[in-house]
């Protein structure tokens, strides 16, 4: 992939989670309840967080790794 | 704690920042740079992370909830992005050489020296209490660790003015800026020794404040569900974290925090210095996107989980939890623990000190001094030959005056704000910048009248939203003014301009200033028209990447000059040495000799003129540059023709990449059709090959025989009988394969002859299969036929399809079993097709052979006598004429078990044209 490939991927991925992490979708993330004693809202905040960071990393690791050269 | 020993393991610590700095540059210096790499990048890019971070979040999250974390959370989601903006950012910084984003703004708008100074004050005003945030953090955090009274105590108390430890860290961190920042004055020198200790510094905070967090975590509770547990039985804790909807996560407040820290992470101006002007390398940017969020994330882990800690053990005094970080540690006994994290929280605001302080000091000599001095003509006309080593004063004039400045607000004004806010304040100031900078890299329509426009108007209304009330002071009037708006005029009021309520402070700021900014900011730039310098700069900057592939960054004056005034140009302002190197390095690069006396081309000048701007800014360049040059001052018609000129360029480009794009599609396909014609042809002469050989195994053998008849008069009768039966079937095999080759040719070229009727397969098989019953009986085959009453009529030709059923048929007699020979024909209506199945029991076939039957010539030897059967024309013909008549024919076998051949001919398939049927 060239890299202004992989920049339009990421201008969509940018629109997907901006839109999930703000509100309303965002509640769905937060407010009332827990998982082992432990809040939704940290846990839920937090794993999209690093879920996001995770497809970042796949993306741009995936596309850099099958053309150098670009 | 002893002061003594804290401020022993500070300078160590300090010292050990030189250490990393020194060891950076040696190595450099050896070829092997440390920077140079993705993820010392990513850690640069951390020093986003100051003490507000480190000590603010917690006090944020103990008191205000999860809201905190739309600070780090909006640098995440807009990380994507900056392949499209940062990296285009950073391309034309090193294309233009800038050395600030004060630089970057007034270059884009007509390198104009208006907007350069306008963008500096900006600047200056909006990150000085930042600065002296970090001020604040390292004097509280050293006080608390020695236990010793707030400073403010002491000065009231009547103590003096220098036993003020924040003035202190205010002039140690000043040298040491002077120290990392000053040592060469072009900045795209990159100061690899400073990335190299802000990178350091990103490890060591994280690791402290990682520290701290598994402290609390699992020291002092056991483990996140129990500290959660605990903590969620505080009514207040449960309201902040645990209700629905949430309490502390007001929707507008979450977006707009989200959105003024995304532009704060590439516009601050720290942020601008590590991610554009010390990159080295523009695809870094790449692995950033993710490494840095994942700082972010890690870095922020454990807020909450201390803060609630924090709160449980403090329940008495919430007002401290911007210490909590320091406190639970101390609290618990936990000297060395307390100490590293005060190292962490030093090394945060150290980092932020040191590189906010070296970019405003660029840009405020390059952008407001040196101006300044050029139009007041002190430089002009002093006769100093070198006065580089002059501005390198200047900017540590600077330096020292920054942090002063920032002294002064923290011990005036500072005090009774908590981290986050003052922080807050900043980021909406640097908020500014974004429409300039986003449409400059976008918008060619974007000129410098609405940029001044913008900023200037956006700037005022941050001015009035946020840091005015601040600055009033407490009492009656600041309330009157809060409340009935200035001069009791009610839509001026700073926390609801125009009357609009029901937002806080923060996003009530920033909605107005960015509203107003690029309000104006477009409106303007519509409404008027820029100049010629402007036109060619701003075509610089939206389309750096295709100029890049046109190689078309030709300036476009037409200037002349002498090489001697130009040289001495840069001597005074870069030193006569590296002028020399300048000089050399452009004439051996274009292969030319440079004359003293001699007048240089406009190439050269734009050179020096990008040298100059690299130290002193590109405003301040361009009118020492135009004070050498003798310049025809460029018309607004050139410029355009010249744009005109590399816009068709551009096109030029474009249109030949596509076109050599087609070329190659094309010679792509004409290879494909090249070794396609190779194959036919091979395929031909193959055919060729066999169709002799087949023939000339019968002539040779006719041959033979007739020549014996004719030799040997006295042959006896029944053998000469024989021999001449043997000579008519061969003769028969040769006009069978002549027939069947000019058959196939024919079908193959489309010049069969098609006699095309209503037929009945039911007739054809039946009858068919009757004739071969003879040959059946004699052979002992038994013959099982299974067809249904009747069968729809189709169209084809009757003869054909005849010499179908006759070579499935014929082909399944020959290979069946030679002892029990079984031969099963089936014929049925299934699913709007005729099916014909013919299945014998003999010797099969193999795996390898199935893909090739139906292919010319592929003939079966048969394993016991050695000798292949037929022509191996049969089953292609057959092939053809059922895909004739729009059917299909497959077979299926295995090796000693059989073969069965299916047949599927179509109902009510009209055949268009009799005479040419197109092969699928």
């Amino acid at each position: 992939m060239t890299i202004m490939r992989i920049g339009r991927v990421l201008a969509a991925l940018f629109f997907f989670f901006g839109i999930l992490l703000n509100f309303p979708l965002i509640q769905l993330f937060t407010g009332e309840g827990e998982w082992m004693g432990i809040p939704k809202s940290y846990l839920g905040i937090f794993g999209l967080w690093l879920f996001m960071i995770l497809i970042f990393a796949f993306v741009i690791e995936r596309g850099s790794g099958s053309n150098n050269s670009s | 704690m002893r002061a003594w020993v804290v401020l022993i393991v500070s300078f160590s610590y300090l010292a050990s920042l030189f250490g990393v700095a020194y060891w950076a540059d040696k190595m450099r210096a050896k070829g092997k740079s440390l920077i140079r790499n993705p993820i010392v990048y990513a850690l640069s890019l951390a020093v986003y992370c100051t003490a507000w971070t480190f000590y603010g979040s917690v006090g944020r999250a103990a008191t205000h909830g999860i809201e905190f974390l739309a600070i780090y959370i909006g640098p995440t989601l807009s990380a994507p992005l900056w392949i499209l903006i940062l990296r285009k950012i950073i391309v034309i910084s090193r294309s233009q050489r800038i050395n600030s984003i004060a630089d970057f703004i007034s270059s884009r708008y007509g390198k104009s020296s208006t907007l350069g100074g306008l963008v500096t004050i900006i600047a200056i005003v909006a990150i000085i209490p930042y600065i002296s945030l970090q001020l604040k953090a390292v004097s509280t955090s050293f006080e608390l660790l020695t236990q010793q009274n707030s400073f403010v105590t002491k000065v009231l108390n009547g103590e003096s003015f220098f036993a003020d430890k924040a003035f202190y860290v205010a002039v140690i961190l000043g040298l040491f800026t002077i120290f990392f920042g000053t040592r060469h004055l072009e900045a795209p020198e990159h100061h690899e020794g400073l990335v190299a200790a802000v990178a350091f510094e990103s490890i060591v905070k994280l690791l402290a404040f990682l520290a701290v967090g598994i402290f609390v975590c699992f020291f002092l509770f056991d483990g996140f569900g129990d500290l959660f547990s605990q903590a969620m039985e505080v009514p207040d804790l449960h309201e902040m974290y645990n209700s629905s909807p949430s309490s502390s996560l007001r929707p507008w407040n979450w977006f707009w925090l989200n959105l003024i820290s995304m532009f704060a992470i590439l516009f601050l101006p720290r942020q601008f210095h590590v991610a554009v002007v010390e990159n080295t390398n523009p695809n870094h940017v790449k692995k950033a996107i993710w490494l840095f969020p994942l700082y972010l994330l890690l870095i922020n882990i454990f807020v909450i989980p201390i803060a609630l800690g924090g709160r449980m053990f403090f329940p008495a005094t919430p007002g401290i939890a911007d210490t909590y970080v320091l406190q639970l540690p101390l609290e618990n006994g936990q000297n060395l623990l307390a100490l590293l994290v005060y190292i962490g929280g030093l090394s945060a605001s150290t980092s932020m000190v040191i590189v906010a302080t070296i970019a405003l000091s660029i840009m405020a000599s390059n952008n407001l001094i040196v101006p300044i001095l050029l139009r007041t003509s002190i430089i002009k006309e002093s006769f100093e030959r070198d006065i580089s080593s002059r501005l390198m004063g200047i900017r540590r004039l600077v330096i020292i005056s920054i942090l002063m400045i920032a002294y002064a607000y923290f011990s005036s004004l500072g005090q009774n704000r908590s981290l986050v806010s003052i922080g807050l304040i900043s980021f909406v100031g640097v908020a500014q910048f974004a429409p300039s900078v986003l449409g400059g890299i976008f918008w060619r329509g974007g000129n410098r009248k609405g940029a001044i426009a913008g900023l200037l108007l956006g700037f005022i209304v941050w001015g009035f939203t946020l840091p005015f009330v601040s600055l009033l002071p407490d009492g009656a009037t600041a309330d009157s003014i809060l409340e009935n708006g200035v001069f009791g005029w009610g839509i001026f009021r700073p926390y609801a301009l125009m009357g609009l309520e029901g937002m806080d402070q923060i996003s009530h700021a920033t909605f107005w200033s960015l509203f107003v900014n690029l309000g104006a900011y477009v409106f303007v730039s519509l409404l008027t028209s820029p100049s010629a310098l402007e036109h060619s700069q701003a075509n610089l900057f939206v389309n750096i990447y295709q100029l890049e592939r046109t190689y078309q960054e030709k300036p476009i004056w037409k200037g002349k000059a002498y090489l001697f005034d130009i040289e001495n140009l840069l001597a005074r302002f870069l030193g006569p040495r590296r002028t020399e190197t300048i000089l050399n390095q452009y004439a051996a690069e274009k292969g030319i000799k440079l004359t003293k006396t001699k007048e240089v081309d406009f190439e050269l000048i734009n050179h020096a003129e990008k040298q100059l701007a690299g130290a002193i800014g590109a405003a301040s360049a361009r009118l020492l540059i135009s004070s050498v040059v003798k310049e025809e001052p460029p018309k607004l018609r050139e410029v355009m023709e010249a744009l005109d000129e590399t816009h068709q360029l551009m096109r030029y480009s474009k249109e030949l990449e596509q076109k050599s794009d087609e070329l190659r599609r094309a010679s792509e396909k004409l290879q494909l059709a090249n070794a396609r014609l190779k194959e036919m042809d091979k395929l031909k002469n193959d055919f060729l090959t066999t169709v002799t050989h087949e023939l000339r195994t019968p002539i040779t053998s006719i041959r033979a025989l007739t020549t014996i008849v004719h030799d040997n008069k006295d042959l006896d009768e029944a053998k000469r009988h024989e021999f001449l039966g043997i000579v008519i079937k061969e003769c028969e095999r040769i006009s069978r394969l002549i027939n069947q080759v000019l058959d196939l040719e024919k079908m193959e070229s489309g010049h069969a002859e098609w006699n095309l009727t209503e037929v009945d397969m039911l007739e054809i098989v039946s009858s068919t299969a009757s004739s071969i019953k003879g040959i059946c009986k004699e052979r002992n085959i038994k013959l099982i036929e299974n067809y249904p009453d009747s069968i729809p009529l189709i169209i084809g030709d009757r003869d054909r399809l005849v010499q179908v059923v006759m070579n499935l048929l014929s082909n399944a007699v020959k290979f069946c079993d030679h002892e029990k020979g079984e031969i099963k024909v089936t014929l049925e209506l299934k699913e709007e097709k005729i099916q014909l199945m013919v299945q014998d029991n003999g010797i099969g076939l193999k795996k390898e052979v199935l893909p090739y039957i139906f292919d010319k010539f592929s003939q079966f030897t048969d394993l016991k006598s050695g000798r292949p059967h037929g022509s191996g024309l049969g089953l292609s013909i057959t092939w053809r004429i059922v895909h004739l008549h729009k059917g299909s024919i497959s077979v299926e076998s295995k090796e000693n078990h059989g073969a069965s051949f299916l047949v599927e001919l179509p109902l009510e398939k009209k055949i268009k044209s009799p005479s040419r049927f197109s092969v699928p």
